[in-house]
C-alpha cells in the first residue's frame, strides 16, 4: 500500500463512522473509508485525473465544519413559484427551505430525515449508481455521507420548479465537507431542478459533493445547474445518473465561479429508449482551473445521447474537457453525439480537450468533435467596420459563441438568467 | 474630402499598392476599374483599417484627418464605410441587434443620442423595405445562410443606416443576377447626395449603369494608369483589361 499523503490522510483521520448506523449504511461508509485509504486523493498519474490537479487541497488544513453557522442573503436563480431547498455547507436547513405543498406520497427534504422515513428505498438506491469504486473522491464522499437533499417522486408531475441552494460558507477557517444527494423519478414522474452552488464569504472550502439520480420508467428530469462557488473554492461534484426505459436526462451546467472545478458526470442509459441531452458552458478566468468530464453508457439498444459544451478562457485559466461515448456491446441502434468548443481569449490559457468514442455494437450512429481557437479576426474586424469597438466586438463574439448552447435547451424563464449569467462574466472579464 | 497621395501598401511582405494618387470631392462617386490582382481589394481593406495590410509609404487624408492612424471603428465613426466584397457570417449574432449595436456605436461616436428599440426598429423599416429586405433576414444570424443577392443587400442596408460620407463598394455587384442589382443599383443611388462621397471598386461596367461616376480610375499592378469621364468605363467593357495589364507587365 503507497503511503498517503498528509492530506489524504488527514481525510481519513477525520472520517468518524458510528457502528450505530444502519447496517448497509455502515458497510458503504466502511467500503468508502477502505477504497479511499488504499488510494488517497488522485495525482496527475491517475488517467482519469491527468489535467486536473489536486494539489492545491495539500496547502491547507481542512476542517470539519462547524454546525454553527449563519446564512447571508440567498441567491435564487428565478423569482418565480418554487420549492426552495438550501443547503449550507453541506447541512440540509430546514428553517429557510420552503417546501409546503410538496405533493402527498413524495419526498422531499434531508438525507438524515429519508434514512429514517424511506430507510428501504435508500438502501436500494444509494451508493448504487456513483459508487466508491468509481473514483477515491466518491469513496471519500461515501465515507464521510452525513447529509444533503432527497428528493423521491413516484407517479408525479411536479407543476413548478425545485431550487436548490447550495451554500459555501466558512469564517476565515478551511472547511471539508462532502454531501450526498439523491433523486429519484420513477412511474412517469416528471420534475424541474434548479441547482444552484455559490460561495458566501471569500474563505477556502472544499465541497466534495456526490450525487445519485435515477430518472426510471419513461420519468423525465430536467437538471440544471450553475456553479459559481466562492473566488477560493475547491469543488468536486461528482454524478451518477441512471436513466430507464423510455426515461429523459437533460441537464445544462454553466460554471464561472470557484478556484478548482471538476464536474464529473457519468450517466448510464440503462435500458432501450432512455435518453439524455446534456449541454455545458463554462467560463473562466484568473488562473481559474475547470474540468468538465462526463462518461456516457450506452447498456442498451435504441439509447440516445447529445451533448455540446462551450467555453471561453481568459487570464491564464484553464480548462479540461474528457468526454467519453461507451457504446457497449449489444447496444445496437445507439445515437451518441459530443462536442466541445472552447475559446481562448487571452495568451497563458490552456484547455485539455479530450473526446473519446468506445463502440462496441452495430449500426450505431455516433460522433465527436472538439475545436479549440481563438476570436475570428475577420469576424472581428467586420463588426469594428461598422462602427463597433473592439471590446465590444469581442463580447458581441464570445456571448454569440457561448449562447449557442442556451438556444438548444427549453428553459423557460431560466433562459435569462443563464443568458445574463454569461454577459456579466464577458463585462467582468 | 479624401486624398490618396503616393500610397504603398504590402500584404505578407509582398507590394500590392505601389504609388496611388486619387482625390475625391464631396459628392462625387469614382469608379476604379482593374483586373483580378490590380489591388482593388487591398486598397478598399487599408481604407477600412483591416489588420495586415501594411502601409509603408504615403498617405491617406480625408476630411484633412490622417485617416490611417484611426482605428476601423473610429474610422466607421468618422463617415467611413466599406461595402465588403465578401460580407462575414456572425453565427450566433441576429442581424437586427448587429445592426442596433452599430447604428448606436456611430450615434455615440458622432455625440447623438442611442436609439431604443422602438425607435430603432421605425428607423431600420424605413430602409429595409426599399432594399426588399424582410423581417425574417433580420432576425436570422448575420449573412447566415444568405444567399449571395441577400448577403449584398445586407451591407447596402447597413451603409444606409450608418449614413457614411465616404462609402467604399468593393465589387459589390460580383454574384448578383440582373435583379439583385437593379435593387443594389437603386438603393446605393438613393444614397447618393452632395455630402456624399463614394468609391466603387468593380470589374465590370455594368454597376456603373446603375450609379454613374462622375471619374473613373484604371488600376493595374497597384497603380492608376488611366483616369477619365464614364465614358472610360464602357470602352474599358468594349475592349477588355488586356492592354493595362499587357502594360504594367
Amino acid at each position: 500500500m503507497n503511503k498517503l499523503s498528509a492530506t489524504s490522510q488527514s481525510f481519513v483521520d477525520a472520517c468518524s463512522i458510528s457502528e450505530t448506523e444502519l447496517p448497509w449504511l455502515l458497510s458503504l461508509k466502511k467500503c468508502g473509508i477502505e477504497d479511499f485509504s488504499k488510494v488517497g486523493l488522485p495525482t496527475l498519474r491517475n488517467e482519469a485525473w491527468r489535467y486536473t490537479s489536486l494539489k492545491q487541497l495539500e496547502r491547507l488544513d481542512w476542517q470539519k465544519v462547524a454546525e454553527d453557522y449563519e446564512v447571508g442573503e440567498l441567491s435564487w436563480l428565478t423569482s418565480g413559484d418554487s420549492y426552495k431547498l438550501v443547503i449550507v455547507n453541506g447541512k440540509f436547513n430546514y428553517d429557510l427551505s420552503e417546501m409546503s405543498g410538496f405533493p402527498e406520497g413524495a419526498f422531499i427534504g434531508s438525507l438524515s430525515e429519508a434514512l429514517v422515513s424511506h430507510s428501504e428505498l435508500l438502501e436500494t438506491h444509494l451508493g448504487r449508481i456513483a459508487t466508491s469504486k468509481d473514483g477515491p473522491l466518491l469513496a471519500l464522499n461515501a465515507s464521510h455521507m452525513a447529509d444533503g437533499y432527497v428528493i423521491l417522486l413516484s407517479k408525479v408531475q411536479l407543476t413548478k420548479p425545485i431550487q436548490i441552494l447550495n451554500v459555501g460558507r466558512t469564517d476565515g477557517q478551511a472547511i471539508a465537507y462532502h454531501p450526498r444527494n439523491l433523486i429519484l423519478l420513477d412511474q412517469l414522474s416528471r420534475a424541474t431542478i434548479i441547482e444552484h452552488c455559490t460561495g458566501q464569504n471569500a474563505g477556502s472550502y472544499f465541497v466534495n459533493s456526490g450525487t445519485e439520480i435515477f430518472v426510471d420508467q419513461g420519468s423525465h428530469l430536467q437538471h440544471h445547474r450553475i456553479f459559481a462557488d466562492g473566488p477560493e473554492a475547491i469543488g468536486v461534484a461528482s454524478t451518477g445518473v441512471r436513466v430507464g426505459s423510455d426515461a429523459n436526462y437533460t441537464s445544462l451546467v454553466l460554471s464561472d465561479g470557484g478556484k478548482l472545478l471538476r464536474n464529473d458526470v457519468r450517466i448510464h442509459l440503462s435500458a432501450s429508449g432512455a435518453e439524455t441531452k446534456l449541454g455545458g458552458i463554462y467560463m473562466a478566468d484568473d488562473g481559474q482551473h475547470v474540468d468538465h468530464t462526463v462518461l456516457i453508457e450506452h447498456e442498451m439498444p435504441h439509447t440516445k445521447s447529445e451533448q455540446l459544451f462551450k467555453g471561453a478562457l481568459g487570464g491564464k485559466a484553464r480548462g479540461v474537457f474528457q468526454g467519453n461515448i461507451n457504446v457497449h456491446e449489444g447496444a445496437d441502434g445507439s445515437d451518441g453525439q459530443l462536442t466541445n468548443k472552447t475559446l481562448l481569449l487571452s495568451p497563458g490559457t490552456e484547455v485539455n480537450s479530450k473526446p473519446q468514442l468506445e463502440i462496441y455494437a452495430d449500426d450505431v450512429k455516433c460522433s465527436h468533435g472538439s475545436a479549440v481557437g481563438e476570436l475570428d479576426e475577420e469576424e472581428l474586424f467586420y463588426l469594428r467596420s461598422r462602427g463597433i469597438p473592439y471590446a465590444q466586438a469581442k463580447s458581441i463574439l464570445v456571448e454569440s459563441f457561448l449562447s449557442e448552447v442556451i438556444d438548444k435547451f427549453d428553459l423557460g424563464e431560466l433562459t435569462d438568467t443563464f443568458s445574463r449569467r454569461i454577459s456579466d462574466w464577458i463585462q467582468a472579464d | 474630402m479624401l486624398k490618396i497621395k503616393n500610397l504603398h501598401a504590402t500584404v505578407d511582405g509582398k507590394e500590392i499598392l505601389k504609388g496611388i494618387d486619387l482625390a475625391m470631392g464631396f459628392g462625387e462617386v469614382h469608379a476604379i476599374m482593374g483586373p483580378n490582382g490590380s489591388g482593388k481589394s487591398t486598397l478598399s481593406y487599408v481604407l477600412a483599417g483591416r489588420n495586415g495590410y501594411e502601409v509603408t509609404k504615403g498617405e491617406v487624408l480625408y476630411n484633412d484627418k490622417n485617416l490611417l492612424e484611426m482605428k476601423p471603428e473610429e474610422r466607421a465613426g468618422e463617415g467611413v464605410f466599406l461595402a465588403f466584397q465578401y460580407p462575414v457570417e456572425l453565427p450566433g449574432v441576429s442581424s437586427m441587434n448587429f445592426l442596433k449595436a452599430a447604428v448606436n456605436a456611430v450615434r455615440k461616436y458622432r455625440g447623438e443620442n442611442e436609439l431604443d428599440a422602438m425607435d430603432f426598429l421605425k428607423f431600420v423599416r424605413e430602409t429595409t423595405k426599399m432594399l426588399n429586405i424582410t423581417d425574417d433576414m433580420l432576425k436570422r444570424a448575420v449573412n447566415v445562410g444568405f444567399s449571395g443577392g441577400e448577403k449584398k443587400r445586407n451591407e447596402v442596408l447597413q451603409m444606409a443606416v450608418l449614413k457614411p460620407t465616404l462609402s467604399v463598394l468593393d465589387e459589390t455587384d460580383s454574384g448578383l443576377d440582373v435583379d439583385a442589382l437593379r435593387i443594389v443599383g437603386e438603393g446605393v443611388t438613393a444614397l447618393r447626395s452632395p455630402h456624399r462621397s463614394m468609391l466603387v471598386i468593380t470589374h465590370y461596367q455594368r454597376l456603373l449603369d446603375h450609379i454613374v461616376p462622375d471619374e473613373v480610375h484604371i488600376l493595374a499592378d497597384g497603380k492608376i494608369v488611366r483616369s477619365g469621364g464614364k465614358e472610360l468605363a464602357v470602352e474599358l467593357e468594349q475592349e477588355g483589361y488586356s492592354r493595362y495589364t499587357a502594360d504594367a507587365a
